[in-house]
C-alpha cells in the first residue's frame, strides 16, 4: 500500500455510497429496535391480561433515588479502576 | 566447537533486530501501563507479554511464531484468525449486559447509531489515503470502539492488517477517558451539559426476556453478516433473563470470557512481529483510528443536540459520546464530565443505553461492511 491521497480512490471503490448505504442501514436497524420497544410494552400489557406473570418476577424496578444511583457508580468505578473493568 | 557455534547461531541475541528489540520495549510498555496506571489490564497485560513473546527471533526451520503452520501459538491464534474469539465474548457481554436502561429509554438507541458514523468516515478517509475497501472497512470498525468487533472484521476483511487494528483498538479504548471529553466540551454548552434526564421507568421480566429475541431477528434479518457477533451477545443475555439457565449465564459472564480474553490478548499480542508491524502502514492505522474515535463521539452528541430540538423532554447531549460501544468507560465519561458541572447530575444509567446500543450499531456495521465487501 502507498500513500497517496486521491480521492478518485475513494469514487473508484464506492466510498461513499458504502458510508451513506452503511450508515442508513444501521440507522434503519436501530429505529425498528427503538420502535420496537416503545410498543414492547404494550405487547407484555396483552401478553399480562391473557397469561398472568407469576408475582415474584413481576418487575425489577430501577433505582429512583440519585444517591443510590451515585453510589452504584461509585461503586463500579472503583471496581474497574481496580480490575480494569468490563470492556468491548 | 562447531555444536556450540551453531547453536549460538540460533540464540535470540544472535538473530535479534532493531525492531524486535522496539517491539520487545513496546510490549513492556503496555505491561507497565496495565500495572503501573490500570490502564485496561485486562488486555493490555496478555497483549503486551504477546508482543514480547511474539517478538523473540527464532529461526525459520522452527515452527513457533503465530504465522508458523504447526506451532502452539498458531492453533491459539486460529481463534483470531477466524473469527471465533470475538462472538464468544459477546457471548459473555450479553450475560453480563442489562438493556433496561435502553429498554426505559427507546429514543436513546438512535445516538448508538449516530456515534457509527466514525466508522464510515474513517472508511472514506483510509480509501483517500489509499487503502483498498477492504482494508478501509477493517481499519473504520476501530471508530465502533468495539475491540472483539474490530478483530472479527478484520479477521474476514483484511488479516494482515489484524495486529495493527487490534493493538490500534483496544489501545484508543484505554484512552476514552483522554480523547472524548475535549469533543464533549467542545461541542456542548454549559447549559445543556447541566441537563438532568428523567429517571429510567421500571422494566417488567418478560420485557427482558422478548427483547433479546426480538431484537436479534431485527439486526440479523437487516445485516445477517452481524449474525455471529449478535446472536451470541442476544444469546448470552436471554441465559441471563431468562432466570432459567443462571449457571449457563455465571459461566459466560466469568469463566469462559476470561479464558477468550487471555487467549485473544495474548495471541494477538504474540502476532505483532516486528517486519509486519513496524511499518508506516500501522502508523496510518493508528492515526486513523483516532480521528475515527473522535468523529464517533462528535457523531453521539451532535446527534442528541439534533434529537432535542425535536424533543419535548431534552436529552443532555453529553450521553451521545457513549453512543461509542467501548463499554462502560465511554459511560462513565459521559458521568464525569455531567458531574464537572453539576455535582448532582446522575447521567451514568442514561449513558448506558446508548452505550449498548452503540455495541449493537457496531456489530450491525461489521456486518453491513462484511456483506458488502466479502469476495
Amino acid at each position: 500500500m502507498s500513500v497517496q491521497y486521491d480521492f478518485q480512490n475513494v469514487i473508484d471503490n464506492q466510498g461513499i455510497s458504502i458510508a451513506i448505504t452503511g450508515m442508513l442501514i444501521v440507522f434503519v436497524a436501530l429505529c425498528l429496535i427503538s420502535l420496537f420497544i416503545s410498543i414492547l410494552p404494550r405487547i407484555v400489557s396483552a401478553l399480562n391480561n391473557r397469561f398472568p406473570e407469576p408475582a415474584e418476577a413481576a418487575t425489577v424496578s430501577s433505582s429512583t433515588d440519585p444517591a443510590i444511583v451515585a453510589a452504584i457508580g461509585l461503586a463500579l468505578h472503583r471496581r474497574s479502576q481496580a480490575t480494569g473493568g468490563r470492556r468491548t | 566447537m562447531s555444536v556450540l557455534s551453531s547453536f549460538l547461531g540460533t540464540t535470540g541475541f544472535a538473530t535479534m533486530t532493531l525492531g524486535h528489540l522496539v517491539m520487545i520495549i513496546i510490549g513492556i510498555v503496555f505491561i507497565t501501563l496495565a500495572i503501573a496506571r490500570h490502564y485496561e489490564p485486562l488486555l493490555l497485560l496478555p497483549i503486551g507479554f504477546g508482543v514480547i513473546v511474539g517478538n523473540i527471533p527464532h529461526i525459520e526451520s522452527m515452527a513457533l511464531g503465530v504465522y508458523d503452520v504447526g506451532s502452539v501459538l498458531s492453533y491459539i491464534y486460529f481463534g483470531v484468525s477466524q473469527g471465533i474469539f470475538p462472538p464468544l465474548i459477546f457471548l459473555g457481554i450479553g450475560a453480563m449486559t442489562d438493556f433496561s436502561t435502553m429498554l426505559s429509554n427507546p429514543k436513546l438507541v438512535l445516538l448508538g447509531g449516530a456515534a457509527q458514523i466514525g466508522i464510515f468516515l474513517t472508511l472514506i478517509g483510509a480509501l483517500y489515503i489509499g487503502f483498498t475497501p477492504e482494508e478501509a472497512a477493517a481499519i473504520g470498525i476501530i471508530g465502533g470502539a468495539d475491540g472483539p468487533t474490530a478483530i472479527f472484521l478484520s479477521s474476514k476483511l483484511a488479516p494482515h492488517l489484524l495486529g495493527a487494528i487490534a493493538i490500534a483498538a483496544y489501545s484508543y479504548m484505554a484512552l476514552v477517558p483522554v480523547i472524548q471529553p475535549p469533543v464533549m466540551m467542545l461541542l456542548t454548552t454549559q447549559k445543556e451539559r447541566r441537563i438532568r434526564m428523567k429517571e429510567p421507568r421500571a422494566i417488567g421480566k418478560r420485557e427482558r426476556i422478548i427483547f433479546p429475541i426480538a431484537a436479534f431477528l431485527i439486526a440479523a434479518l437487516i445485516a445477517p453478516g452481524s449474525i455471529a457477533l449478535l446472536g451470541m451477545l442476544f444469546f448470552g443475555n436471554l441465559m441471563k433473563e431468562s432466570g432459567v439457565t443462571e449457571r449457563l449465564a455465571e459461566s459466560a459472564r466469568n469463566a469462559l470470557i476470561d479464558i477468550v480474553t487471555i487467549l485473544l490478548g495474548f495471541s494477538v499480542g504474540a502476532s505483532t512481529q516486528a517486519d509486519t508491524f513496524l511499518t508506516p502502514q500501522s502508523l496510518l492505522i493508528f492515526g486513523l483510528g483516532a480521528v475515527s474515535f473522535a468523529v464517533a463521539t462528535a457523531g453521539g452528541v451532535l446527534f442528541a443536540k439534533l434529537m432535542n430540538l425535536f424533543l419535548k423532554e431534552k436529552i443532555n447531549p453529553l450521553v451521545g459520546a457513549a453512543g461509542v460501544s467501548a463499554v462502560p468507560d465511554s459511560a462513565r465519561v459521559v458521568q464525569m464530565v455531567g458531574q464537572q458541572e453539576d455535582p448532582q447530575n446522575y447521567l451514568l444509567m442514561h449513558a448506558m443505553a446508548p452505550n449498548v446500543a452503540g455495541v449493537i450499531g457496531s456489530a450491525i456495521s461489521a456486518g453491513i461492511l462484511w456483506s458488502v465487501l466479502v469476495k
